[in-house]
């Protein structure tokens, strides 16, 4: 009878190892699972964030570029709306976050703001350099924002 | 310099001839290749020479498909152009942002606003 009884206690014992190891395994997995779902979630909100400013700056640089195209020309009649859009442009330069990570484009965005910064005297031939600057930055980020509808639909 | 940037830099000049008319565009009759067997819509073309070439510009408008709202809508594009026996043999694939500004330049040139609004 002692014996049976020990065989059945081990059986039990057995039965309950098994099932706190399976416990521990699922609520392992379960926790994996959580990590992965809220580090797919941070991303998804990431990129949707990063896409909302994206249009946000190139609405305000088309808006700018815009109004420099049609006094940048005239460059003797408008220095000083010339010299006004310029510090806009540079006040919306300077507030793209250095987060926002896009090597060639933030390198083209320390460029102009250098360009910007270090003018002492307002030339035609600088402010009409400065306007393809613009022009450049623009087209580069249209296309990245293009790219990045594609990104993240693949 | 890249091409893209080179192409910047040529737009910007072709801006400034306008501006100053020494290069004049003119309005033409759209080649129905650019539109025909397409989805897209051309409605107005300019032409102009420059340096022995002819050079066309236009806007192209499309559809393009919202992966956000899952439906087709409308966008636009301008172009730029070489014309040889009237056929396009070469048109810009970059995307340069300028283009829109010499193609508004041209739209009020060739439509005589700035003489009218000049003479007022």
């Amino acid at each position: 009878l002692e014996t049976i009884l020990n065989f059945e206690s081990n059986i039990l014992n057995n039965i309950g190892s098994i099932s706190s190891i399976i416990g521990i395994v699922i609520s392992l997995v379960t926790i994996i699972i959580n990590i992965v779902i809220l580090s797919k979630v941070n991303n998804i909100k990431k990129s949707f964030v990063r896409k909302i400013r994206y249009n946000e700056i190139l609405k305000d640089i088309k808006t700018k570029t815009s109004k420099l195209s049609k006094i940048v020309f005239s460059f003797e009649d408008n220095k000083e709306n010339i010299r006004e859009v310029f510090s806009e442009i540079k006040a919306i330069l300077k507030s793209i976050n250095s987060k926002e990570k896009d090597k060639d484009l933030d390198e083209l965005k320390e460029l102009i703001i250098s360009k910007l910064v270090s003018i002492t005297t307002l030339t035609q031939f600088k402010s009409e350099e400065i306007y393809n600057d613009l022009i450049e930055f623009q087209s580069m980020l249209e296309q990245k924002i293009k790219d990045m509808k594609w990104e993240d639909n693949e | 310099m890249n091409k893209e940037r080179k192409l910047i830099n040529f737009i910007t000049e072709l801006i400034k001839k306008t501006i100053s008319k020494e290069i004049v565009w003119e309005k033409i009759e759209t080649p129905s290749y650019l539109s025909n067997g397409t989805e897209s819509i051309v409605s107005l073309c300019f032409r102009t020479k420059y340096n022995k070439k002819d050079f066309i510009l236009f806007e192209r408008k499309y559809q393009q498909y919202s992966f956000d709202f899952d439906t087709l809508y409308w966008t636009n594009e301008f172009k730029l152009g070489i014309l040889e026996d009237d056929i396009v043999i070469w048109e810009n694939t970059e995307n340069i942002s300028n283009i829109k500004d010499l193609y508004n330049q041209v739209q009020e040139k060739v439509s005589g606003i700035d003489d009218i609004l000049d003479n007022l």
